[in-house]
């Protein structure tokens, strides 16, 4: 039972970032149809930005303030520079040019810094927390808290702003939003504003846990985009879910199973669930107009 | 016999009921029509009829044999065709290639006779080819054939649907809205294609908001309005029908009181 | 059409038969092997992506099952490389025509999802069942023995390859012009209309999805006797992605086309190195760049560009 409750802890804890990820997969997926591959760079430039900015002597929450800020503006870039001007391009051009973004990005990772992994000092203390047996890293409780707090705030802003409403809008029909007069462009461009500051402030909250390196946001980046899937594609509540169902179910498989198999466990999970609800776990089940 | 025979049909999406209980039978060698407002659920009915759609209730009946519920292969393979109103071209295939897709069910080859190119595969093709240029030479586009399906004007496209359609032999073709979005002469050219097309002994059920055209060429016209069956008959009934006139009254003026009484 | 099929074909072999002779030396040649090997495994996975429109990111795990068959076969068991490569390419037939049923389902960005998964998955079993496989440091492949003659030196190795592709390219371009490669196309660009036509859409997604694993594990058997050696690397991600990237890059719905791509993206990190530490920027840089202004890919939009001045 202890151990169990062990394992749900850490999964949860993982939970939470893939959903942060997943949510950025969903938001970008809503306002343009576009799988932002690069989605895991931002985590990794979050967690860089910060550990190199505290080294050069930067309190820890200026630094955080400042990497999220560098995640934020990497975003925009990508969008304006290189989704903007493919707008007519196929989905499958469109996948590869942020892979071939996230792998620029990941190049000068490696001349920026360099290929160690960095270790970052936890928010609060290392003292692990004893609860009903069972330890958990105040880190944890940050990663957790954090994240309660980014998705309440995420669902204020899409559902009581005027400007998520507009983000909404377009998400549900472009050609309608773009007739009520609201910018579309700009929406997308915020789009990837707001990805990239949740995948930034996903690598910040876990790199005390896992350490962070140049290439961290590739299996991170993944498993967000497998999270979003499970949820069922641009689905926030569904997003968010998908996280935190596949951080648990890995955790569990890597104690019960194998820690080998960890993320093979996750990704079989996956299939599994695609195959007998091909649209996610709670997609919409659409019927094929003509 | 009685080609196809509808009883009780309907199809409900989430709260909404597209089609209710219609029924309906079709003659061998009719051209059947159905009429009705936008939104009175005649697409709908057609993609249940043509299995696109699993019904909610009632049958579908084609040359006797319970079809209800079949994927729109097997009802390929049964002889039953049909186009689309927003078109489903094979945009990165030739005009004609396109027309020899519509005969796939006959054209189907072994796989290793088509990496091989054995004998008789070569003649098979030269044969299909020359089958599907006449057929698009049928429908006034055969000047067309090589043509990129992607580079062609929209009439020519509506054609070229028609024309994939009748590469397959159908018994029985169900054209959704051909007359869409062409221009007057060219809507009006479609009248001596849907006679000649029955003429060759396929029977229709055409699908259509243009009055002149299904005044001009129905034999029977249904009329549904809400996904009810409110009317059904011959042209003339029809057009003096006071609860069709009532269901495009209330529509308004755009879907086509007068093109129902002056046609 | 036809003309400019054979056209292609010819101007295919030609470029072929002459490259060993304007290759200055070896290291060249070595590139022109991979090439061909890359092309082959492109070829395949165009008949499913860029005509049957299934995307795939996940052919590297198929790439890798016929390279570790063979190694594992032909080295540890000692059967013979032919039979062990026939093996490898049944058992990756079998499991692509299993998996393939539910995860062709899929669509988009759900099929995307699944295939990297599959892909994933078959890469972290080949990296942990080291006791068979030899773990990330990878395992030793015997040389290719046919019938007691061994295949050995760049030039013969490059006639191998160079054959194969020639061959893989024609047999493509038959199937492509019959009535299964229209289905796949009628498939590719409206699966209602295809299905409508009579075409059962399952079977023939699954017909392009079985083919193009198969050259891939062909592919990865014959890339692992020519290096004696093969590694996890090769079946990753980023190897399924490098393999889509060609396709797309080279033009999708283009037999020439995915050789084209091959031959740039396997030829361009060779000549990046130039760039020292900048070389993955650099890469990344072009392929972002094509894409943003040539998003149909290399040889549909140069093919179009040259046919706008002919026409």
């Amino acid at each position: 039972m202890t151990e169990l409750l062990q394992f749900v802890f850490s999964g949860l804890t993982v939970g939470a970032v893939y959903a942060l990820v997943a949510l950025g997969f969903s938001i970008i997926y809503n306002a343009s149809h576009v799988i932002n591959f690069a989605q895991g760079e931002f985590v990794m430039i979050g967690g860089m930005t910060t550990v190199s900015l505290m080294s050069l002597g930067l309190p820890m929450p200026a630094a955080i303030a400042l990497a999220i800020l560098v995640g934020v503006a990497v975003g925009l870039a990508l969008e304006k520079f290189a989704v903007e001007p493919a707008r007519n391009a196929s989905v499958t051009a469109l996948i590869i040019i942020t892979i071939g973004a996230s792998i620029t990005l990941r190049g000068l990772a490696q001349i920026v810094w360099d290929k160690n992994a960095h270790p970052m000092p936890p928010f609060s203390g290392d003292e692990p927390i004893v609860i009903a047996g069972a330890t958990i890293l105040p880190q944890s409780l940050w990663v957790l808290g954090a994240a309660l707090v980014i998705v309440v705030a995420l669902r204020w802003f899409f559902n009581g702003t005027l400007l998520g409403k507009a983000m909404q809008a377009v998400a549900v029909n472009r050609t309608a939003a773009r007739l009520v007069g609201i910018p579309v462009q700009s929406m997308l461009l915020l789009s990837f504003g707001l990805s990239a500051m949740l995948g930034a402030a996903a690598g910040i909250l876990i790199a005390p846990i896992t350490l962070t390196a140049y290439d961290v946001g590739i299996m991170i980046g993944l498993k967000g985009f497998a999270a979003a899937i499970l949820g069922g594609l641009g689905n926030g509540a569904g997003a968010v879910a998908g996280g935190l169902l596949l951080g648990v179910a890995e955790a569990l498989g890597a104690g019960y199973i194998s820690s080998a198999y960890k993320d093979a466990i996750a990704f079989v999970a996956i299939l599994l669930v695609l195959f007998f609800m091909p649209r996610g776990l709670f997609g919409a089940g659409s019927a094929e107009r003509v | 016999m009685t080609l196809l025979a509808v009883t009780g049909l309907g199809k409900r999406f989430a709260g909404l009921q597209a089609v209710d209980g219609v029924s309906f039978a079709v003659e061998p060698g009719e051209i059947y029509a159905v009429i009705g407002p936008n939104g009175a659920g005649k697409t709908t009915l057609l993609n249940l009829v043509t299995g696109i759609y699993a019904p909610s209730a009632g049958r579908v009946v084609l040359a006797g044999e319970d079809v209800t519920g079949l994927r729109p292969p097997d009802l390929a393979a049964r002889g039953l065709s049909r186009t689309f109103q927003n078109l489903q071209i094979f945009s990165n295939l030739s005009a004609v290639e396109n027309v020899m897709v519509g005969a796939h069910l006959r054209a189907e080859t072994g796989f290793f006779a088509a990496l091989f190119r054995w004998r008789g595969f070569e003649g098979k093709e030269r044969a299909l080819r020359a089958e599907a240029a006449e057929l698009m030479r049928r429908l006034g586009i055969g000047e067309l054939a090589d043509a990129p399906a992607a580079a062609m004007p929209y009439g020519a496209l509506k054609r070229l649907e028609i024309a994939r359609a009748l590469a397959s032999r159908p018994r029985l073709l169900l054209l959704d809205e051909p007359a869409a979005g062409l221009n007057p002469s060219e809507a009006r050219e479609l009248v001596d294609v849907v006679r000649g097309i029955a003429a060759s002994g396929v029977t229709i059920v055409l699908v259509e908001h243009n009055m002149p055209l299904v005044m001009a060429v129905s034999s029977r016209i249904l009329v549904l309005h809400h996904g009810q069956k409110i009317a059904e008959g011959a042209p003339e009934a029809i057009r003096a029908d006071r609860e069709v006139i009532k269901a495009y009254l209330g529509v308004g003026r755009h879907t086509g009181v007068r093109e129902l009484q002056d046609a | 059409m036809a003309s400019a099929r054979s056209g292609g074909t010819l101007a295919l072999a030609g470029v072929l038969l002459v490259l060993p002779l304007i290759l200055p030396n070896r290291y060249f040649l070595d590139v022109a092997i991979l090439v061909c090997f890359n092309a082959v495994v492109c070829v395949g996975l165009n008949l499913l992506i860029g005509y049957a429109g299934q995307i795939s990111l996940g052919h590297a795990g198929f790439f890798g099952l016929g390279a570790y068959a063979s190694a594992i076969l032909s080295g540890t068991y000692s059967w013979p490389p032919l039979a062990a490569m026939l093996a490898g390419a049944l058992a990756v037939a079998l499991l692509a025509l299993v998996v393939g049923r539910p995860i062709l389902r899929l669509k988009g960005h759900y099929l995307a999802m699944a295939t990297l998964g599959l892909g994933i998955i078959i890469s972290i079993v080949l990296t942990t069942e080291d006791r068979i496989t030899g773990g990330p440091d990878g395992m030793s492949v015997p040389p290719l023995d046919v019938l007691g003659w061994t295949l050995s030196g760049e030039e013969n190795w490059y006639w191998l390859a160079a054959g194969l592709l020639l061959l893989v390219v024609v047999l493509a371009l038959n199937l492509i012009a019959s009535p299964i490669g229209r289905a796949f196309r009628a498939i590719g660009s409206a699966e209602l209309g295809a299905e409508v036509m009579g075409i059962r859409s399952a079977r023939y997604k699954l017909m392009a999805f079985v083919i193009s694993a198969v050259l891939a594990a062909l592919a990865g058997s014959l890339a692992a006797h020519y290096a004696g050696f093969v590694t996890p690397g090769k079946v990753g991600f980023f190897h399924s992605i490098e393999l889509v990237t060609m396709v797309v890059f080279g033009g999708m719905a283009s037999t020439f086309g995915a050789v084209v791509g091959a031959a740039v993206l396997t030829v361009l990190p060779q000549l990046l190195t130039v760039f020292k530490e900048y070389e993955i920027i650099v890469f990344g840089l072009v392929l972002m760049g094509t894409m943003v202004f040539m998003p149909r890919g290399l040889v549909p939009t140069l093919a179009g560009l040259v046919g706008r001045r002919a026409g």
